[in-house]
């Protein structure tokens, strides 16, 4: 791998003020929910400071990720429904998602990436995966790589979206490695890493293509590909690569899903993607 | 007139669109109506805009065929990349099924 080729990207990113997409009450918010002592009524009240993304965090609650049986009316009913763990990846990625929409392939980024986030939810939920917030976080960051190429590397990003479903071409992931000599998941894991995300969610991220390389989250990267999989599969594809891979038939059977529990994670994930807003 | 909205990528040339369409940020990036043509749109794809307002002139269960019909060509092109082995088989008959009786039920 090219250390000075990746370096140029973070830095290309920094240049055109990626980092400062992320609000300064972010840091604040992050600070409190790695504090042992955070209550949710002290992260409404810091989320509160900035009007922004408290009326992002209430528009990502209401916009169909969660069940719920009427719409939510403020910053603290969104955070309670929400949760404190995927708090931390959501304070992270709207922003940036919010700033840089404009950016060709960026608001498909987005669309997949809650799928995704739904997706892993519902399958850890059936699978009794231990830490089903885990898993929804690592959805909806898995693919902040993408975000991070599509800014720095526009021209490169584009050309990719040109051949989305081009069936003569590698996976993404693939095509990013042979190309530039790295892929979107070491992109995510280094963004991942540099806002202090835990070392389980940073794997989940790295390793979402090759699950059999992590030693540390393996059934978390395996789930989040097969949540990636599954939001493809149901018409929230990548802007870049419109296929579902292979892999998934290894996955699934990794994390032992059987047809039966596909049928149904796939049902519930149709009803909830559909009644996802833009 | 009924809008409806269609994805961009199967519609054919001289197909017109009947909205303005914008990117994310709100900035025009075509006035309605056009005919959709091959620089429209590459144009729209170079900003990721996948789905656009056509005129609908299909009626009642021709409009949901219509609609199970692409939705189906979409999947299948979707699952372009799944091999013949007997998994990827399986596997791929398990999405279509699920997916379509989702869809079927939808539309019913």
């Amino acid at each position: 791998m090219a250390d000075e080729d990746y370096h140029e990207i973070f830095e290309n990113f920094e240049r055109k003020n990626g980092f400062s997409a992320v609000p300064e009450v972010v840091s604040d918010v992050l600070f409190t929910l790695d504090s042992d002592r955070a209550s949710l009524g002290e992260i409404a009240e810091i989320i509160k400071r900035d009007p922004g993304l408290s009326a992002n965090i209430m528009k990502y609650a209401n916009s169909g990720a969660y069940l719920l049986s009427k719409s939510l009316s403020s910053v603290d009913q969104a955070i309670r429904v929400i949760g404190m763990k995927p708090l931390k990846g959501l304070c992270l990625a709207i922003p940036v998602f919010e700033r840089y929409g404009h950016v060709a392939g960026v608001r498909e980024t987005w669309l997949h990436s809650r799928a995704t986030s739904m997706a892993c939810s519902i399958l850890a939920k059936a699978i009794k995966f231990p830490e089903p917030d885990v898993a929804e976080t690592a959805g909806l960051l898995h693919d902040i790589g993408k975000l991070v190429l599509a800014v720095a590397t526009a021209k490169f990003f584009q050309s990719q979206i040109m051949i989305a479903d081009s069936r003569d071409r590698d996976a993404d992931w693939r095509q990013e490695k042979r190309l530039l000599g790295f892929n979107h998941c070491f992109i995510g894991a280094w963004f991942a890493r540099k806002f202090n995300l835990p070392q389980i969610l940073i794997e989940g991220i790295l390793w979402h293509h090759e699950f059999e390389k992590s030693s540390y989250g393996r059934d978390l990267a395996c789930l989040t590909f097969i949540g990636d999989q599954m939001a493809v599969a149901v018409g929230k594809e990548h802007p870049d690569f419109v296929f579902v891979e292979p892999g998934i038939v290894r996955a699934l059977n990794h994390l032992r899903i059987d047809d039966r529990l596909l049928r149904e994670v796939l049902t519930e994930c149709l009803g909830r993607v559909a009644r996802m807003a833009a | 007139m009924k809008p409806v909205l269609v994805r961009l990528e199967p519609l054919t040339i001289g197909t017109v669109i009947v909205s303005d369409v914008a990117d994310p940020r709100g900035r025009l990036l075509v006035k309605a109506p056009v005919p959709l043509d091959e620089a429209l749109k590459d144009l729209l794809r170079q900003h990721g805009v996948r789905e656009v307002f056509i005129e609908d002139r299909r009626k009642g269960g021709e409009e949901s065929e219509k609609v199970l019909q692409s939705e189906r060509e979409m999947l299948l092109r979707r699952l372009a990349f799944l091999g013949d082995g007997h998994a990827e088989k399986a596997l791929k008959t398990l999405l279509i099924e699920t997916i379509e009786k989702f869809y079927t039920e939808l539309t019913e």
